[in-house]
């Protein structure tokens, strides 16, 4: 990532640390007024869903009764999301299954391929985790009504409140339901970015401060190291996040608390 | 034939009989397995102090960011600027306010869960 910057900060220290977010266009392509290029972003989503599925055949290519590493990675996802949604959702939530598997799967891998330096981190954009936040949003209101049909309505009116303090009450629970895409996708998004950002800032410090002579430079770079590892946490943490979220909100349209 | 039981049953009744009990042991230890795994017991939801501050966080300002857009776009539709956007940027700040507190409370409730359900995870 360092030797990234000294090729954009040649002419003095002008390093941007937002240049690795830039989309570029591989291969145009037009459909009408639409620019549906293949982008770096939509290579990396392909790299990340090609990871996957080929983690996951491969680990249960042989299916020993002892699982060898590959298999072990496999049943421990497995086992992890299905938990997760026994947790949170119950065992009706296990139909949803390979949704919230999918979903934490990709963005994982998304994630995680973006801490390969020169990568493109697909996650570092809003409008990734936008659409996928809505998406959700979208389908656990469906089968909100699906389950319920108008009673779920119910839902944006709580237990035991005086009725003079609907007309209050009920706008705000409405706006509360409407926040869920918003604080769904910004969270990752912002997690990812701000991280990233972070990443390249102390990067620019190791060239800005070696100037000065091998121990000024050094101090950064143990940083650097320390903020790696902190990312790749991050990086974990906020798939999960993100998975266990959509299995509360599963719960929340199936059993409307 | 150093185990009693088996040196007693070369007859097909008691082999029969061998193959009920186990299979009787098999769907109990199913049942209980079963059981073990219904139950809320791994660690969910509880993260980091950061990630805990984050999430809070998000949650109060897309309230306020929704609840202000809901009140703009009613206003340049209806052409009542600046009255529904007042209105909606504290229904918004209400909301965010109740999000952050419905997170804080599945954050602890979460925790305590973990607390009294594995000691020994």
């Amino acid at each position: 990532m360092a030797t990234e910057n000294a090729e954009h900060g040649g002419g003095g220290f002008a390093i941007d640390p937002m240049h690795q977010f830039e989309i570029k266009t591989l291969f145009p392509m037009q459909f009408g007024n639409i620019d549906a290029s293949f982008t770096n972003s939509s290579l990396f989503m392909v790299l990340a869903a090609a990871g996957v599925i080929g983690l996951m055949l491969t680990g249960i290519n042989r299916r020993a009764m002892v699982p060898g590493r590959l298999q072990s990675i496999v049943e421990m996802s497995y086992e992890f999301i299905a938990n997760m949604l026994r947790d949170n959702v119950g065992t009706a939530g296990l139909r949803f299954f390979p949704f919230v598997f999918t979903l934490f799967t990709f963005i994982l891998a998304c994630n995680l391929l973006g801490m390969i330096p020169y990568s493109f981190t697909v996650t570092s954009h809003i409008i990734v985790t936008f659409a996928l936040a809505f998406f959700i949003f979208i389908g656990v209101t469906i089968l909100g009504f699906a389950v319920h049909g108008v009673g779920y309505m119910k839902f944006f009116v709580p237990h035991g409140v005086p009725v003079y303090l609907l007309p209050l009450v009920v706008p705000i629970e409405v706006v509360s339901y409407l926040t869920r895409p918003i604080s769904l996708s910004v969270r990752l998004f912002a997690n990812i970015m701000a991280g990233h950002t972070v990443l390249k800032v102390f990067a620019g410090f190791v060239i800005a401060l070696g100037a000065f002579g091998f121990a000024p430079g050094i101090v950064p770079l143990l940083f650097m190291v320390g903020l790696t590892g902190l990312e790749v946490l991050v990086a974990a943490l906020q798939a999960y996040v993100f998975a266990i979220l959509t299995c509360i909100y599963l719960n929340d349209a199936l059993h409307m608390h | 034939m150093a185990d009693p039981e088996d040196g007693k049953s070369p007859d097909t009744s008691g082999a029969e009989k061998g193959r009920n009990s186990d299979l009787a042991d098999f769907g109990a230890r199913l049942r209980k397995t079963q059981q073990a795994h219904l139950k809320p017991a791994s660690g969910g939801g509880r993260g980091t102090a950061m990630g805990i501050a984050f999430r809070l966080v998000t949650e109060l300002v897309a309230g306020v960011f929704v609840g202000a857009a809901i009140g703009w776009v009613l206003d340049s539709w209806l052409g009542t600027r600046p009255w529904f956007l007042l209105v909606f940027f504290f229904i918004g700040a209400a909301a965010g306010i109740l999000n952050v507190y419905r997170a804080a409370r599945q954050i602890a409730a979460s925790a305590e869960r973990d607390a009294g359900g594995d000691q020994q995870g």
